[in-house]
């Protein structure tokens, strides 16, 4: 039996490696960062069980690590895919993490005597972390990792303060990419998704990088995530003052012939759970959603949608906000749009707004056939919606199409049946 | 009597009670608003309490770190975690335990998030003291926790699949071609199930039936040897537990033998008509017929329901292949895992709603399927009443949402993209058909949204309503009476065709399901996963997985992915010789039990049985493969004699005087 | 609120027609709203656009008849451009302003404007009509000076328009009634305004919307467009005023001197120049929105106002030059354009003059907005 090699350390490809490792077939799972979780790490409550997102999650990555058929390539990317299924020849760069693996214990003294302030990615910038880091607490491999482009000593040979605070004497500055080469006899990738965040509608129509008060739904997340930057108040960024009252606005960057024709399928609900989470540690605090077809669709999604209407008070107006404009003093913000159940059109001010932008894949290179849609071709959209039309290779999760985590997590184990038939066979 | 009172049996390290107690800060999950620092000053001032200690995140790798130092270098024997419920972490501070030279069994773990930090988040001072107390209860149990060994069962390598619909079919090749043996039993006397009869799944590219999904995997598993398909076939009895089930399927009578060659004579002289539940009720059927064209079995069957034996068929049977006296079998398999592929039922509206059942023109959307399906009742022909019609109201959300009184609350998920694709389809056909969507949301989440666009493009109607629209059925006249919402205008829709979009229902059966195999039902009605986000293919009964619709509704394609995700969970369990299960169950005090029974009869596991002793007397006897530890028969016993493992009166009573101890 | 009346549909492939026209974005919009929302005009009063194209993709047609929304809007593109489906709103709009048109018109007459085919064979026709007349009516003509009234009488042109005045009087007024019971049915369905609110409302509108056009003012960033709408509309009215003066100072003898008709026609030619070339340039240039897909019904109003404004001006000059059978001959043509615009105007895309003023009283007494 070859081993199966998965790309993407997210909640799919956690769940595609337990479900091959726990048939007895070695795993290799390749994450690009330097801790697995993915996305799903980042949130804060999950919908519509409102099961504290890193609490399910945890546990998994704990087992992924502890698991003696898996082996974590954390810090790593691929190279070059050669090979056919059953037989692909692989090779994975270990990236420097400039930190000795085998000796750190991630006691973290590093990071508090490092000076070179970063904006923080866990927290998507919305805090700082340093150049030597630990993405979050529970982070796997809990390891920590030099990021050279803002390390001291690597951008001005000065500094060395982690060399000199380290206990554990890991630091390596010497240390160079390593790249291995990997026989698997499967590759299932799982790389996830980002918001599509750089395209103009954003900054023209909603202000978005313009207007301090207007987040992602991400950046939200992290803000109400008790480990996020604020501890889980909601403090505007403009004068980190709780707001009296959150619009939601959904669609943005999707549905939207410009970019991005697919629903991205997790906003509505994203954005119900995150008006519940204000409501419930705030209730003074307004929540209005903007939505165009509320798509709670998944099990026990309408009825929490049903809850935040009725057990929360959350207010949902029928429209899509055409723009945004702040007032330039108190940098509340007025949101002009049409509500579509009055054909009226109206400006109302709001002291925070969050876009629940659209996502796109995190495209692995040239190693998948990418469709029109931006997500990756699959084989059969009936028979064998996780296969690549190359054999031997599975796209699954946010790669595949827009989906939630159940779904994720139902690729996954597909994925990992799919691929253990090959295994079983090389 | 008081806690110091209860001696501890059983064998620890050592002789004397050494306690950690390990409080989590949980990010602020409990320390935003318990005074972490508090609690773990209390607990140190406990009686056997040796060490107490605090973390952020007690389940992270530091975390888990400084709990197996402590073990090691205080010596400790019974250990205490103050986080969050035993759910999710147990078994991650078991392994701890483990890891450290312990038995993973003297863990106690106290809910102060869910049961304090959370619940109680406006009063600080309140939860703090609430977390004392729950910690001083949890170390009053702990001092009497025992060690306890995990037991470990033989696993049968084969599983059972029952259904056979596309869910099903799919757990089966994978598996099957995974190199286990398969045994799927299927209830209606072909497979294939309702995906076999949902018509053309695609607007554009290749077109694809549900039919010709169901014929390629058909075709795959009946090829492969490791599969075997038993149709008109029940399952009657699940005896045993995760690794080791022993099945009874009984195997109903086809009265038709595999001589049939389909030549269709027995069908014309059955004098007995019946409705056509594979077309949903369009048109008829005989007692004697054969389900669809190309099924599989492709064979005639006679159904005993409708069937007055009249014996004309077997007059004109060519073949012979005819037996009315054929009789009932049985016959049991030894399966290590099960899959549930029990599907849905689509939903049935009662006489009246929406004009359903009044008018030939009001039909559900599975009917229209049938009708638009090149293999159905008109060849694919839109014919109602004679006539084509030309204004068609689909009206969603039937069953669903609550828009009528009967209707479910839930979202069925598929209908508005399956309802979308029949009007694409009939706008292909029928260029000049004016067709109406009355919907409330329109729910093509995903790449479905394509079908939405195509059908603005497409120029069919959208019509949006927060009131349920009404039906109104006149003397040959259908019209439709809806509020749209968005232009608030008061429409009447003149319609040649109504189309109910029904949703999906969990299966009359279910409730036999759920005794039979021991499985749990959601609010829903559907099956319950484990867990609804990261273990949404098992169900809670160990060796139980759950494929396709049987959780709940899911297109075509979905199925088919949860199919092969059941299929990596069996396969997991089948690629195993043994399997270990918690100690956690109920035991018997043979000098206490008197051997009434009612143990017995109230398991609901069927795990207890009475057994003879050498002197005669009869006593219970727990399987401890079979228990599921819930505490049932502790709780009926009549003279104490039944205990729980971890849950025994000597842990539970001094674990309720503590709260007294303030 | 909801409307107290049943619509029964009626008209399922309106769609259709107005793909016809231009509105081919009704395949597209799923209902977000942000036309509606970006409008600038939205912010005075709701230019309910989203509700318009619904109205028609789901076959109202009363409803889409009787909807003031496409007079609200000036097409200055802005909904186009922030559609999320590409649905081209403005182009809806337009479309359905070009449908109202149609049908209120007597007969659908109006149709023809927008039929290439049977725009030439009207135009031929007028053609005729106008050659025959002033074959028919021309006098001596003099030619070593240049005698206006020589080559055909003031009397007889001031009868024939007398008799276009009429024309234009009646067959408008049947065209509002027409509008008026559409709208009355539409939006003013089971409401009543109190007499006084339709007179504060017409005085209202005539003159801060019909004279002084300021809801296209609130268009920031606009403003050359509308100096030029300003141009055209007060070059129509002085032009038109012209004729008036001249025409009753020579029916009732008051003796005005010819000089101050001519003088007011001469300052309204400019302004009616001024905004034609600048439309002109504008549809040849194809940048700004509403200039980006010109119709028929766009180049024959333009077309016909420069014809006559040109036209006209080269009468003046060829009469200051004593030039006089080239004057004879631009002031038949002079003549043959007015007839041209006079005939089609309440049929042609001209009339959005008279339709738009109305169509912002009506919504502005029935469609009252809470605040």
């Amino acid at each position: 039996m070859k081993p199966v090699m998965v790309v993407g350390g997210g909640i799919s490809g956690i769940q595609a490696a337990l479900d091959l490792a726990d048939q007895g077939i070695k795993v290799y799972l390749v994450e690009k960062t330097p801790s697995i979780g993915g996305r799903m790490a980042q949130l804060d409550k999950t919908f519509p069980t409102l099961d504290c997102s890193s609490c399910i999650l945890t546990p998994k990555m704990v087992e992924v690590a502890r698991h003696e058929n898996i082996e974590i390539l954390a810090y790593s990317e691929v190279l070059e895919i050669n090979g056919e299924a059953g037989n692909f020849k692989v090779k994975v760069r270990k990236k420097p993490r400039y930190v000795d693996v085998t000796k750190c214990t991630g006691c973290g003294v590093c990071m508090k005597y490092c000076p070179s302030k970063v904006p923080d990615e866990f927290n998507l910038g919305l805090s700082e972390r340093k150049a030597i880091y630990i993405p979050f607490p529970q982070a796997i491999p809990l390891k920590a990792t030099i990021d050279a482009e803002h390390c001291l000593w690597f951008q001005k040979n000065i500094c060395r303060n982690c060399e000199k605070f380290c206990p554990a004497k890991a630091i390596d500055y010497e240390q160079k990419p390593e790249d291995i080469e990997l026989n698997v006899a499967a590759i299932i990738f799982a790389t996830g998704y980002e918001l599509i965040a750089d395209h103009s509608l954003l900054t023209d129509q909603y202000g978005y990088g313009r207007y301090a008060n207007v987040y992602t739904n991400l950046e939200f997340e992290r803000l109400v995530s008790a480990t996020g930057p604020t501890g889980g108040e909601i403090l505007r960024r403009s004068d980190g003052r709780k707001p009296k009252n959150i619009a939601f606005i959904q669609c943005v960057c999707s549905r939207d012939i410009r970019m991005n024709p697919n629903c991205s399928s997790i906003c509505c609900m994203a954005s119900v759970k995150e008006g519940i989470l204000v409501r419930e540690h705030h209730p003074d605090i307004e929540v209005t959603i903007f939505y165009m077809d509320l798509r709670a669709f998944g099990k026990g999604y309408q009825e929490f949608y049903d809850r935040a209407k009725e057990e929360f008070g959350i207010r949902f107006v029928r429209s899509k906000p055409a723009t945004i404009v702040e007032n330039p003093e108190t940098k509340n913000l007025i949101l002009y749009y049409e509500d579509t159940h009055a054909s009226r059109y109206k400006a109302e001010e709001f002291e925070m707004v969050v876009l629940a932008v659209g996502v796109k894949p995190v495209v692995p290179d040239s190693f998948v056939p990418i469709g029109e849609d931006m997500f990756a071709q699959v084989k059969d959209p009936y028979l064998d919606p996780v296969a690549s039309p190359k054999p031997g290779i599975y796209v699954i999760g946010m790669l595949n199409s827009p989906k939630d985590i159940p779904d994720s997590v139902i690729q996954g184990s597909a994925a990992a049946m799919k691929a253990s038939i090959l295994a079983c066979k090389s | 009597m008081s806690s110091e009172e209860v001696k501890v049996e059983g064998a620890c390290p050592t002789d004397e009670v050494r306690i950690g107690v390990y409080v989590c800060h949980c990010g602020l999950n409990i320390a935003g608003v318990i005074n972490v620092k508090e609690v773990v000053e209390y607990a140190q001032k406990l009686p056997n309490v040796v060490s107490a200690k605090e973390y952020i995140f007690m389940c992270s790798a530091p975390g888990q770190d400084l709990i197996r130092e402590d073990i090691k270098k205080c010596k400790l024997n019974r250990v205490v975690i103050a986080a969050c419920g035993p759910e999710m972490h147990e078994p991650t501070f078991r392994a701890v335990l483990e890891e450290a030279g312990l038995n993973p069994y003297v863990l106690e773990m106290v809910s102060i998030r869910e049961g304090s930090s959370w619940v109680h988040y406006e009063d600080p001072e309140a939860a703090t003291e609430k977390a004392k107390d729950m910690v001083r209860m949890a170390v009053a149990r702990a001092r009497n926790l025992e060690p306890l060994e995990k037991m470990s069962g033989e696993v049968k390598q084969r599983a059972l699949i029952v259904g056979g619909g596309i869910a099903g079919l799919a757990s089966a090749l994978d598996l099957a071609e995974r190199g286990f043996e398969v045994h799927i039993v299927e209830k209606k006397p072909v497979l294939g199930g309702h995906a076999a009869r949902m018509g053309q799944l695609n607007v554009e590219g290749r077109k694809v039936s549900g039919k010709d999904l169901v014929d390629y995997l058909v075709k795959k598993v009946k090829d492969n040897p490791n599969v075997h398909i038993y149709t008109n076939a029940e399952v009657t009895k699940v005896d045993g537990s995760i690794g080791n089930f022993t099945i009874t399927v009984k195997l109903k009578p086809r009265y038709v033998n595999d001589k049939c060659t389909s030549c269709g004579k027995c069908v014309e002289v059955c004098p007995v008509t019946a409705p056509n539940e594979y077309e949903y009720g369009i048109g008829e059927r005989k007692a004697i017929f054969l389900p669809f064209e190309g099924a599989y079995p492709n064979q005639y069957v006679i159904d005993p329901e409708t069937c007055t034996f009249c014996g004309k068929c077997v007059e004109v049977c060519p073949e012979g292949a005819i037996n009315l006296d054929e009789k009932e079998k049985e016959i049991t398999l030894e399966v290590g895992g099960i899959i549930l592929a029990t599907g849905h039922d689509p939903y049935e509206p009662p006489v009246g709603e929406y004009g359903y059942g009044l008018s030939p023109k009001v039909i559900t959307l599975h009917q229209l399927k049938r009708l638009l399906s090149e293999d159905g009742p008109t060849k694919g022909e839109l014919v109602i009443d004679g006539k084509r019609p030309r204004n068609i109201v689909f009206i969603s959300c039937v069953g669903s949402l609550g828009t009528t009184p009967n209707a479910n609350q839930y979202c069925s998920r598929m209908c508005c993209s399956a309802s979308l694709l029949e009007a694409l389809h009939i706008k292909e056909k029928y260029p000049d058909a004016q067709v109406f969507f009355v919907h409330k949301d329109v729910r093509t989440y995903g790449k479905d949204e394509n079908l939405y666009w195509k059908a603005i493009d497409n120029l069919v109607k959208f019509v949006r309503f927060e009131e349920s629209p009404k039906v109104t059925v006149g003397k040959g006249e259908v019209k439709v009476e809806v509020e749209e919402s968005t232009i608030q205008e008061r429409l009447v829709i003149p319609a040649d065709l109504v189309v109910l979009v029904t949703g999906m229902e969990p299966p009359k059966e279910i409730e036999e399901l759920r005794s039979l195999f021991k499985v749990g039902c959601g609010g829903d009605g559907f099956l319950k996963e484990a867990h609804l986000k990261l273990n949404p293919v098992e169900s809670l009964t160990g060796g139980i997985y759950l494929a396709g619709t049987a959780t709940g509704p899911k297109s075509i394609a979905e199925s088919i992915v949860a199919g092969s995700a059941a299929a990596a969970k069996a396969a997991s369990l089948l690629s195993k010789d043994t399997i270990e299960v918690e100690p956690i169950v109920a035991v018997v005090d043979e000098d206490k039990c008197s051997g009434c029974g009612i143990c017995v009869s109230i398991c609901p596991y069927g795990a207890i049985s009475l057994e003879k002793k050498e002197d005669g007397t009869r006593v219970s006897k727990v399987d401890p493969m079979l228990c599921q530890g819930c505490g049932t028969c502790g709780a009926a016993c009549p003279s104490a004699a039944i205990q729980q493992n971890s849950y025994k009166d000597k842990q539970i009573i001094p674990q309720i005087l503590a709260v007294f101890e303030r | 609120m909801l409307s107290p009346k049943y619509v029964v549909l009626k008209k399922p492939d309106l769609s259709n027609e107005l793909i016809k026209l231009g509105g081919d974005g009704i395949k597209k919009c799923y209902q977000c709203g942000t036309c509606t929302a970006i409008c600038p005009l939205s912010k005075t009063q709701t230019v309910a656009v989203r509700r318009m194209i619904k109205k028609v993709q789901l076959g109202l047609e009363e409803e889409v008849l009787g909807d003031p929304a496409p007079w609200l809007c000036y097409f200055c593109g802005d909904c186009n451009e922030t559609c999320p489906k590409d649905a081209t709103p403005g182009n809806i709009m337009d479309a359905v302003r070009k449908y109202q048109i149609i049908n209120y018109s007597i007969g659908k007459f109006a149709k023809i404007f927008y039929d290439k085919a049977y725009a030439l064979v009207s135009l031929v026709v007028m053609t005729i009509i106008g050659l025959l007349g002033m074959y028919i009516f021309h006098g001596e003509m003099v030619t070593n000076v240049v005698d206006i009234d020589s080559f055909i009488s003031s009397e007889i042109l001031h009868d024939a328009g007398l008799v276009l005045l009429a024309y234009i009087v009646v067959v408008m007024l049947v065209h509002l009634v027409n509008m008026y019971r559409y709208t009355k049915r539409a939006i003013g369905y089971g409401k009543s305004a109190p007499l006084g609110r339709w007179i504060s409302e017409f005085f209202r509108i005539l003159i801060k919307e019909a004279l002084f056009q300021s809801r296209l003012l609130c268009e920031e960033g606009r403003s050359a467009r509308y100096f030029a709408h300003i141009g055209v509309i007060w070059g129509f009215i002085l032009l038109f005023a012209a004729t008036g003066i001249h025409f009753i100072s020579d029916s009732f003898g008051l003796g005005v001197p010819e000089t101050v008709p001519r003088l007011v026609g001469i300052i309204g030619g400019i302004g009616l120049l001024y905004g034609g070339i600048y439309y002109l340039i504008r549809r040849f240039e194809k940048k700004e929105l509403y200039a980006k897909a010109s119709h028929l019904h766009d180049w024959w109003l333009l077309a016909l106002a420069l014809g006559s404004g040109i036209s006209g001006f080269l009468v003046t000059i060829f009469m200051y030059a004593n030039m006089a059978m080239a004057t004879y001959i631009f002031y038949g043509i002079h003549l043959l354009f007015v007839f041209y615009l006079i005939v089609s105007a309440p049929f042609s895309k001209l009339v959005h003059m008279i339709y738009r003023p109305f169509a912002l009283w009506f919504a502005s007494v029935w469609e009252v907005e809470e605040v």
